[in-house]
């Protein structure tokens, strides 16, 4: 019905600067940005993961009467308890 | 006649002798589409005879619509009244909208409630059976509408809904509101027809309605209609409900309880069998070393 | 002939032992006693007044909110504390790690008491409450309602720990052959307890998904069964560890010293197991926020800053103690941790239930006194049964 509406943007992965036309009930989405943000989160998580898991295992420090007690774990080595 | 009354007439004709349909009530009838009412928000003076007629039906409290002003205030549906009409003030004048259960095609109560007490019936009102519901309200949590409202105040409390007096739809009567409006505000018939109707005004007036009837869509349909001169949130109304039906959010959890219910238990069934084995796995190994260690 | 006589015999033997240990023990005017007393017969006049008067006599409830206190923390926050029975026995009997058996029966009580007095809670806000046996006599099954899914799986599962639970109750009743037969049952009700649980407590979450409108978008996602599930592990492994601190002290004298000393390696692997989970599920939320462009605006104003409170206050800090704490073994520090991360899962089981929840309200929804006086009788004749249960059966010790 004569003019058209556009508005200008900054957009996509290299930020270039767009001239966007606004339909009335349809906005345009550039779902890269979105799905780029969650592939990032993804990578990021199992990597943390690996790390958080890592810093949580920690290998059997020298313990004090704890190890007494439980049962023998199935180490190669064993100590002859004193 | 000029085609547009022959239109008027024959709908008004096909609307009239449509309850004449339920006449023969007694044998199980197929009524193959759900009935609904139009509600011509453009034609309402805010007489609020609809809000006496429904009370005076239902045993409910009865307003004093001629001394009460309530209009002055904004109302909604109540454990006292199942409808209730409030008064806006808008562009194009003052506008009075008739509130009450939209019974929607698939209603968000009626997959909520867990004994049946809110069922969607073959007609389609959605009712109310007092025998079954328990009173979690787990109803009122689901409606998009805030429809249901609880008696709080009683030992033995109702849910409070407009029922589309389906007593009176039984006896081939319309529904007391409809029949009480004296402008015909109010119109009660098949949605397909009533969507017709609807249409055939917009198209007729163009500059009077706004061009859309709210509850064709709106979460996924609904029973009864609504025409206005302005747009709907000015007149009180959700415009952010979506169109999806309410009963589809819960769909994709329900579906997958079989596979839950089948699959876990044989997963954890395999994890503990695969735990015995990796047990007497290193048992022996143990029982092994300490013949050799020998202590 | 001789069976029913010995069943009788025995049957006979049993009433007089049960109603000996009826009998209360110990002092009866400790400060606990009697505040839970004077709580209790508070919370019995309340309900007086709440059956002859109505809900609204006593709470706040109201059209916009009809889901108030007694749902939003007795039920639902109560059964995701809950949750560390079926994660417990998961560990013991289906992955066979004996390192935490001694807490296996201590948590299935704790399980199976909080079930039946958060379906008790239940009960109590019913409307109609004399027709809750509706769904379940079969008369009219509302199949496609998730409420039904979860009201069948609470009552199922509370079954299944009563039958896990029962082996104790058998030994100390002195039923040995019965004792025998129930703990053969242990693997299949645990593996039918487990998988009603992520039934239920995703369930739990699932009742809110139709309530799309009057969530606030950053609380309501459809993912909100699943956050539920997660959150039940780690919130149980937590309430374990924060119980079991408490248990520990009061009940000292019923607990070995060979418990005692296991029992910081078990706390270790609790805590061990908690940040894990909560880490996960701290991804899993900020993968939620991220994937759908417009909600990442949504953290603004107060309702994004009450957000970011949860999920990281409440969250990731009580999850980075967790594994501070672990790595080198600082207890203190995995009590503080598992405080947090039980007052996180009221707070969010709260938010998505009252606060969050139709949040654009004028009037908004607050506990009454009543309400509040009704949860603590709950939860003080919770702890009185558990009392009576642990000093009487082998719970803590093993015979």
């Amino acid at each position: 019905m004569g003019l058209q509406m556009v508005r200008y943007s900054y957009a996509g992965f290299f930020q270039e600067l767009r001239k966007e036309l606004i339909v009335e009930y349809y906005s345009y989405v550039n779902i890269f940005e979105q799905k780029g943000a969650a592939y990032i989160l993804l990578l990021s998580f199992l990597f943390l993961a690996i790390l958080f898991i890592r810093y949580l295992t920690v290998p059997e420090k020298k313990n004090h009467n704890a190890e007494k007690n439980s049962s023998p774990s199935g180490k190669k080595k064993s100590f002859t308890v004193v | 006649m000029d085609r547009r009354q022959f239109l008027r007439t024959s709908i008004t004709l096909g609307a009239a002798g449509m309850p004449l349909n339920d006449v023969g009530a007694a044998s199980p009838k197929e009524s193959k589409e759900f009935v609904g009412v139009l509600v011509d928000t453009t034609r309402c003076i805010g007489c609020r005879s609809c809000e006496a007629a429904c009370s005076v039906t239902h045993d409910n409290f009865v307003p004093d619509i001629k001394n009460d002003n309530a209009l002055a205030k904004r109302r909604d549906t109540s454990d006292k009244q199942w409808t209730v009409v409030n008064q806006f003030s808008t562009s194009k004048g003052e506008i009075f909208v008739k509130r009450q259960c939209m019974h929607c095609w698939q209603p968000a109560c009626v997959a909520a409630c867990l004994v049946n007490a809110m069922s969607k019936t073959r007609e389609g009102p959605v009712t109310w059976d007092g025998d079954k519901c328990m009173g979690c309200r787990y109803c009122m949590v689901s409606c998009p509408f805030d429809i249901p409202k609880a008696e709080y105040h009683s030992t033995n409390p109702r849910i409070m809904k407009c029922s589309m007096c389906y007593e009176r739809l039984q006896d081939g009567k319309k529904p007391a509101c409809v029949e009480s409006c004296p402008t015909d505000a109010l119109m009660f018939g098949q949605k397909r027809e009533l969507m017709e109707v609807a249409r055939h005004r917009v198209y007729s007036h163009p500059d009077k309605y706004v061009h859309s009837i709210y509850g064709e869509n709106e979460v996924g349909g609904t029973g009864w209609l609504y025409l206005s001169a302005v747009p709907f949130d000015q007149i009180g109304f959700r415009t952010d409900l979506g169109t999806t039906p309410y009963p589809e959010y819960t769909r994709e959890f329900l579906i997958s309880v079989p596979l839950i219910e089948f699959g876990v238990p044989a997963f954890l069934l395999a994890l503990n069998m695969m735990t015995d084995r990796r047990k007497e796995v290193s048992e022996d190994l143990e029982l092994n070393r300490s013949g050799d260690d020998n202590e | 002939m001789n069976n029913t006589a010995v069943a009788k015999n025995e049957f006979g033997r049993f009433i007089d032992f049960f109603i000996q240990e009826l009998k209360p023990r110990g002092k009866w005017l400790t400060p606990f006693n009697v505040i839970s007393i004077l709580t209790i017969l508070a919370g019995l006049i309340i309900l007086y007044v709440r059956f002859t008067q109505g809900l609204g006599s006593v709470t706040n409830l109201s059209q916009q909110f009809p889901w108030g206190f007694w749902i939003g923390f007795d039920v639902i926050t109560g059964v995701a504390l809950a949750g560390g029975a079926y994660v417990i026995c998961f560990v013991v009997v289906i992955m066979r790690l004996e390192k935490y058996h001694s807490i296996l029966r201590v948590t299935v009580l704790n399980g199976f008491l909080a079930y039946v007095f958060y379906s008790g809670a239940l009960l109590l806000d019913l409307g109609r409450p004399w027709h809750i046996m509706n769904p379940l006599i079969g008369n009219s099954f509302g199949y496609n309602s998730v409420m039904f899914l979860v009201a069948w799986h609470f009552f199922v599962y509370t079954c299944a720990l009563f039958v896990e639970f029962s082996p104790a109750i058998a030994e100390w009743a002195k039923f040995e052959k019965l004792r025998k037969f129930l703990s053969g049952l242990t693997l299949a009700t645990v593996i039918l307890g487990f998988t009603i649980s992520m039934l239920h407590q995703s369930g739990l979450g699932a009742l809110f998904l139709m309530a799309k409108p009057k969530i606030h978008p950053l609380w309501y996602s459809e993912y909100l069964p699943l956050l539920f599930f997660v959150s039940s592990i780690y919130a149980g492994l937590s309430m374990i560890i924060f119980e079991g601190t408490i248990s520990h002290k009061i009940f000292n004298n019923l607990i070995g010293e060979k418990t005692h000393h296991s029992h910081d390696e078990i706390v270790l692997g609790l805590a061990k197991g908690a940040a894990v989970t909560m880490f996960v599920y701290y991804f899993f939320q900020a993968f939620i926020l991220l994937h759908d462009g417009e909600r990442w605006k949504l953290i603004n104003g107060f309702w994004g800053f009450w957000y970011l409170l949860e999920i990281v206050g409440f969250v990731l800090i009580p999850c980075f103690l967790y594994a501070y704490g672990v790595r080198n073994r600082k207890f203190a520090v995995i009590k503080v941790a598992a405080i947090l991360t039980v007052l996180g899962i009221i707070l969010n089981r709260l938010n998505v239930t009252l606060i969050a929840f139709n949040w654009y309200a004028v009037d908004r929804y607050y506990p009454s006194w009543q309400e509040i006086v009704v949860t603590l009788m709950v939860v003080f004749i919770e702890i009185w049964v558990f009392r009576w249960f642990v000093t009487r059966m082998p719970v803590f010790s093993r015979n």
